[in-house]
């Protein structure tokens, strides 16, 4: 059995705080992730436990309950699911293309530790306002908002400096002979998060501190009877927040593009037809944000463009769904851990796929618009989807980063826990919405139509989560136990694949040349 | 034609089974819509589903092989045709689903340039809502009485024509006035109104309940319509 040496370079504080090496400000980014994963998912158990009895069972108080899922969706976008993209993004990029490291070294470690004081302005505020933060209602009197814009104004800079180092690395830091062409899915998921960060996110900036100065010196930009309209701060928000939702999940499908064509060992099935989905995701995701408004001016004509564009983006996510698939045919596959991930991010993807059809479809929307309806699709497709691939990437990636296999039964019944207890818990919730339960709300009190369905559905959805928290707990107990026990392998030797990493050292790179 | 009816009804019975309201026989046009589009999209969708599941069960089993190869023999496949015709499948399918729902969306939409026989402002506040009958004097409701919690129905008739405007009070927060049996949501948005139009309502009780987060009472924003025989 081979030794492992072991190399403890973040009990140093000052390589801790001051590393510019991508790898390791890769994996700070995926601790930075996990742990805000841990007390958001813990905010996610507060809300099921209290909705699993109808009536108020004082688990979390009415004027609590804002607080939460604020901090749960803010926390949960900007704080986990994308800084997990980012950490991926820095842990793989720069070996995948054959760079020593990222363009701006220092400015990736300022952009990292940028998050840590945002997260602790969002964690301190538990605003009553949504991850939306609608006016009027995120106009009240309340330092609790201020610390959240803050909070978000910081994370919204990190993002954009993450994003144009991202961009600077990839136009600039490529091994000879790696051109557009043969770059692989991943870092061109990169690439179009990049281009989305980059352009999205100072539009959401001046909203931001458009609402501070709004609500500090009084200044009038989302009142009536100022010129302006509550609703104008809904459009600003979502033409930068729709195109974020791509944000978190581009680098997962990268990332499952990546799982299931080397565990099928097979190049992905028409390659240039993924790019140019994701390209085609990338462009319309940026017109397609007033379908969130429907419902807010019903009587104003450009709802059909919105709506028109919307169903635009199921084609291009068919496509990538049915290239994933058929990258599995005539393949050798080698079926492991990680491949299922990719999978489960399938499955996740077209259920929320399907259902986001029918949230987009304004006679539907009508009834399913802030209801749990659109709670259980975009959970689908985030966390059902997302966080599946990342899970998988991270097992993939785990000899790389430890040195250690993990154990593969605990990881097959995270798995199992996984899937059933995301089905349960967002396919509850698409029920609940279906059913005509609105988000947001505490309780569901014996007024609402349908409410004996509404206790069971209720119930299931909350089991379902206990079973993706059990699931995370084997996921958690799996790889800290594995980083100490696990048997010592070597990368290679950790899967019985044809180059089990994704990226290609220079010699498998002359190897694949002289293959094709 | 029969087909597509008999797979409906079984997917309806399975759906009342898990318990999403079927198509019920008397209910309202942006209900009637909502139930058609519905039940379209949910069968197309779980087969689409299914399609996905059992494509991908398939291809593992037939191609899991469960031995290293050698990087020389990674290849990789792409069919143009194929590509071309999901692309082109996929496109027929979103057209076809924009299409059916352009008429209803407008007819919803319309709402404001149309006439009832009855306007009724509804005014949404923390944490009631209120109901005028335009042009009556002191016909000014709240849904419920804040005290004894009775609520204080909306009463339509069903060989009428409503138009509802709806709206918040000035300096109170955005609102949306739900009425799930009635297939339809619209914001109540402070100095902005929105406007819905009703006819033919079936008779019954109808429960009302705020959509949009507006602070710690939210959950718990009643009003009652009860549609009468006119």
């Amino acid at each position: 059995m081979a030794t492992l040496k072991r190399n403890y370079w973040f009990l140093d504080l000052k390589t801790f705080f001051g590393t510019i090496d991508h790898k390791q400000i890769g994996l700070l980014y995926m601790m930075f992730a996990s742990i805000n994963l841990v007390f958001a998912g813990y905010l996610a158990l507060v809300m099921r436990t209290e909705l699993f009895n109808p009536g108020l069972d004082g688990v979390a108080t009415p004027a609590e309950w804002g607080g939460l899922f604020t901090v749960h969706g803010t926390v949960m976008i900007f704080f986990v699911i994308m800084a997990m993209g980012a950490g991926f993004g820095n842990y793989l990029v720069p070996k995948m293309i054959g760079a020593k490291d990222l363009y701006w070294p220092r400015w990736n470690n300022i952009a990292f530790w940028m998050l840590v004081p945002a997260a602790i302005f969002v964690w301190t505020s538990m605003p009553p306002i949504g991850w939306t933060a609608y006016p009027p209602n995120s106009e009240i009197a309340n330092p609790a908002i201020d610390r959240w814009i803050i909070g978000l104004i910081i994370a919204g800079v990190s993002s954009v400096i993450g994003a144009l180092n991202f961009l600077l690395t990839i136009i600039h830091l490529r091994r000879p002979g790696l051109t557009w062409k043969k770059l692989d899915l991943f870092t061109w998921a990169i690439v179009f998060t990049s281009l989305i960060q980059f352009a999205a996110t100072p539009v959401i900036t001046i909203a931001l501190v458009m609402l501070f100065f709004s609500r500090t010196f009084g200044a009038p930009f989302f009142d009536t009877g100022f010129g302006s309209n509550p609703l104008f701060w809904q459009h600003v928000f979502w033409s930068y927040s729709h195109p974020a939702v791509y944000i978190m999940i581009l680098p997962a499908m990268g990332l499952t593009s990546m799982l299931i064509s080397r565990f099928s060992q097979t190049e992905i099935f028409g390659k240039t037809t993924m790019i140019l989905s994701m390209a085609a995701i990338t462009l319309l995701g940026f017109i397609v944000w007033g379908h969130h408004n429907f419902t807010a001016s019903p009587n104003s004509p450009p709802g059909w463009f919105f709506t028109f564009t919307t169903f635009l983006i199921a084609i291009p996510s068919g496509v990538k769904t049915f290239n994933w698939l058929l990258t599995m045919y005539k393949g050798k596959i080698v079926i492991d851990i990680p491949l299922l991930f990719g999978l489960s991010f399938v499955l996740g993807f077209v259920l929320g796929g399907v259902t986001g059809v029918m949230v987009n479809t304004i006679p539907l929307d009508l009834v399913f618009h802030d209801t749990y309806f659109v709670v259980g699709h975009f959970h689908f497709i985030i966390i059902g989807g997302a966080i599946s691939a990342l899970s998988g990437a991270i097992y993939f990636l785990y000899p790389d980063i430890f040195g250690r296999m993990y154990n593969r039964t605990i990881a097959y019944l995270h798995l199992g826990f996984w899937v059933v207890g995301y089905i349960l818990t967002f396919g509850g919730m698409n029920v609940l919405g279906a059913l005509g339960m609105p988000r947001r709300y505490v309780d569901y009190p014996e007024f609402l139509p349908n409410h004996d369905q509404l206790i069971l559905w209720n119930r299931i959805t909350t089991i379902g989560a206990y079973l993706q928290a059990f699931a995370f707990t084997l996921f958690a107990y799996n790889i800290v136990y594995s980083a100490f026990k696990g048997p010592v392998v070597s990368p290679d030797e950790a899967y019985n694949i044809a180059i089990p990493r994704m990226w290609a050292t220079d010699e498998d790179a002359a190897i694949m040349e002289e293959a094709h | 034609m029969k087909h597509t009816k008999r797979i409906c009804s079984i997917f309806s019975g399975f759906i009342s089974l898990v318990g999403v309201p079927s198509v019920s026989a008397e209910s309202n046009r942006y209900r009637e819509t909502f139930d058609q589009i519905f039940m379209i999209q949910l069968v197309l969708s779980v087969i689409i589903l299914l399609g996905v599941i059992i494509l991908g069960i398939l291809l593992l089993r037939k191609y899991t092989a469960n031995q290293k190869i050698s990087p020389k023999e990674v290849k990789g496949l792409h069919n143009l045709k194929l590509e071309i015709a999901w692309t082109l499948v996929a496109t027929l399918i979103v057209i076809y689903l924009f299409a059916i729902s352009m008429g209803p969306t407008e007819d919803f939409a319309s709402a404001n340039n149309r006439t009832g026989d009855v306007t009724i402002i509804v005014t949404a506040q923390r944490f009631s809502w209120n109901f005028e009958f335009e042009g009556v004097a002191n016909s000014s409701f709240n849904s419920y009485n804040t005290s004894s919690g009775q609520l204080n129905p909306l009463v339509l008739y069903n060989n009428q024509s409503y138009i509802l405007k709806v709206t918040a009070l000035e300096g109170d927060v955005i609102h949306s006035f739900f009425v799930p049996e009635l297939g339809f949501k619209v914001d109540a948005v402070p100095g902005h109104f929105n406007y819905v139009f009703l006819d033919d309502l079936p008779v019954g009780n109808y429960s009302v309940t705020c959509a949009e987060f507006c602070g710690a009472g939210h959950y718990n924003m009643p009003a009652l319509i009860m549609v009468l025989e006119g």
